[in-house]
């Protein structure tokens, strides 16, 4: 996960950053091909006693022809590749992402919407003997691995149920929900450890003291003073959860069988361990993915920033 | 008098873990060599692996009648040495490239951003899975160490960042500006005032960070992708499949995948549910660690 602070800097500035920042995208991006474009051609020779000794050294005259007949292609064809299948990769994977981006979107609208007010009903805990049910099952649900959880439920949905839940839909509201609440477990236990941590870092600041020695109510310091204030650190969080979300969607998505952005780039991968010819990478399906995928990121990023400064101009 | 119990639950937690480890494999009741009892006699009957769990096999068996406690005592070692080496990796590339991208400039900085960049478009585990497929490392002899190499990479970046964020805070301290005011060379100032200030909150994030690596190994288990340079086994047609060798817990996920698919839970839960127990001694352990360094637990 990575996690990238937004500063607010002034237009220039702001322009100058946002160029470094299209250029440091470029360079990933060609990152990404180059290790894509990797041969992925390897020698077998069987030894007298019949071993099979694999050989995966790396034939650098292979990958320069490889990036070469890649770049040629590409611009010759106007497209990213294709995929095992002889498809173009585009459709491909832009089919692939919107079976992933409401999960994605929905993951993160729950995580803010069930997660602020978890985290407030833990601060609200924490001074109590009931501190242990509020932010100690927090820390718990974040503490546990996220396929541990995924198993669970897939183990649970398929043997012990008796509303019929398809768990491997890919068509009707279970295709949506569970994914999407699968996905949202980790983010709204995430935004609650932000929500409650941020009201106790804003309780005892001079703004706070004041207003209660002005004799203003307390649901209007809570929620005028300190709500207003936390939920703008709150909201500089959406890059990393999106990133985080990002990148445990491949799980979900390949325990529950469904081809969406990460469960096919992971095929395309083409990680396989019967080897017979493993020439099945698809590179432009990956290279695509990586596009989308950063596209959102970037999307994430500006809506942080605008949500920042929105509440804290207020 | 208030004790601090999570610093001694992590404590005690990871204190069994680390004899299991060491001394595990030699009690009586645990089979050191993994063997294959594929079929036994019981009451009279002879009885085909997988076995129920019983006296004889507590957390049942696999399917090659292999026993899962045995398997889960033996791997422990071999687990907790990958964790650690992956942890140590990470912080000894993270550490110094957070303290120099400290000022939030300069080449340091730029790379910091870029391995953060990198990592968002292609999120950890797939970028780890992409590289793992790459027959350089696939049949490399030391794929162990090259998986360590990759699994520490790809999240350098956001240790790197931790650092750099504590680093900056730290700058702007008023002891920091008199070390400077002395003409402290900047290996001095790292040395003598960053890392010391720093040390606690590293060493609280070490341990979350060993349960963040043990989760990576039990996602590559799920996919099965191995760390370990499995034998290649022949198959029809000139092609081969690779079998594991290696008895790490995210292997042994990977071993019982297939059962997944024919709806069988049993095996499968065991390795996952040690890989929950030490992820949440690591937790434990971190979470009273920072309590410690706060004040929070201390003995008044």
């Amino acid at each position: 996960m990575s996690i990238i602070a937004l500063d607010e800097r002034s237009p220039p500035i702001l322009l100058k950053s946002m160029f470094r920042s299209f250029l440091i995208a470029l360079s990933v991006f060609v990152v990404v091909a180059l290790v894509v474009l990797i041969p992925r051609d390897f020698t077998v020779s069987v030894t007298p006693q019949y071993w099979i000794v694999p050989d995966g050294s790396l034939n650098w005259q292979a990958y320069g022809e490889n990036i070469r007949g890649y770049v040629h292609s590409a611009i010759e064809h106007r497209t990213l590749g294709v995929t095992r299948y002889g498809e173009p990769a585009e459709p491909v994977v832009w089919a692939a992402f919107k079976i992933s981006l409401p999960v994605i979107l929905g993951a993160l609208l729950a995580g803010f919407v069930l997660g602020i007010p978890k985290g407030m009903l833990d601060y609200a805990l924490s001074r109590t003997r009931f501190a242990l049910l509020g932010g100690g099952t927090t820390w718990l649900m974040q503490a546990l691995p996220d396929f541990f959880l995924l198993l669970l439920a897939r183990w649970y949905v398929i043997h012990y149920q008796g509303s019929h839940i398809r768990f491997f839909a890919q068509t009707g509201w279970e295709s949506f929900v569970i994914p999407t609440v699968l996905a949202s477990i980790y983010p709204i236990f995430y935004v609650a450890r932000v929500t409650s941590s941020s009201i106790a870092g804003q309780e005892g600041l001079m703004y706070v003291k004041t207003a209660r020695a002005k004799g203003m109510p307390e649901s209007i310091v809570f929620g005028r003073h300190i709500m207003s204030n936390s939920l703008a650190r709150v909201f500089t969080h959406i890059m990393p959860l999106g990133v985080y979300i990002l990148s445990s969607l491949l799980l979900i998505e390949y325990l529950r069988n469904v081809p969406g952005a990460s469960y096919r780039a992971f095929q395309a991968i083409d990680y396989n361990k019967v080897t017979a010819s493993g020439g099945n990478v698809e590179p432009g399906v990956l290279i695509g993915t990586a596009f989308c995928f950063m596209l959102l990121v970037l999307v994430f990023q500006a809506v942080g920033y605008l949500a920042r400064r929105r509440v804290s101009a207020r | 008098m208030k004790k601090n119990i999570l610093l001694w639950t992590g404590a005690a937690l990871l204190a069994f873990l680390l004899l299991a480890a060491a001394a595990g494999p030699y009690l009586p009741f645990i089979d050191r060599n993994l063997e294959e009892v594929r079929f036994r006699m019981e009451n009279g009957h002879l009885i085909k692996a997988p076995y129920e769990i019983s006296w004889r096999s507590p957390l049942g068996s696999s399917k090659f009648g292999v026993d899962n406690l045995s398997r889960i005592v033996v791997g422990a070692r071999e687990t907790l040495a990958i964790v650690f080496g992956v942890s140590l990796l990470r912080y000894a590339l993270g550490v110094p490239l957070g303290l120099l991208a400290g000022r939030r400039k300069g080449f340091s900085h730029l790379l910091l951003v870029w391995l953060n960049r990198l990592f968002s478009s292609m999120p950890a585990l797939l970028m780890t899975v992409l590289l793992a497929a790459v027959p350089f490392f696939l049949f490399s002899p030391g794929r162990l160490y090259w998986m360590i190499g990759i699994m520490a990479l790809v999240e350098t970046g956001r240790v790197g960042y931790i650092v750099q964020q504590h680093t900056a805070a730290l700058s702007q301290e008023s002891y920091m500006e008199a070390g400077r005011a002395l003409g402290l060379r900047r290996l001095r100032m790292f040395k003598a005032y960053y890392i010391p200030a720093l040390l606690p909150d590293l060493i609280v994030n070490f341990c979350l960070d060993l349960g963040k690596v043990l989760i990576l190994i039990g996602q590559l288990g799920v996919l099965t992708v191995y760390l370990n340079p499995g034998s290649a086994e022949a198959g029809l047609n000139n092609e081969f499949e690779f079998v594991n060798t290696a008895h790490d817990w995210g292997s042994m996920i990977s071993d019982q995948i297939p059962d997944l698919n024919v709806g069988r839970f049993g095996s499968i839960l065991v390795p996952v549910f040690a890989i929950v127990y030490a992820v949440l001694a690591f937790n434990f352990l971190g979470e009273g660690l920072r309590r410690h360094f706060n004040g929070i637990g201390r003995v008044k």
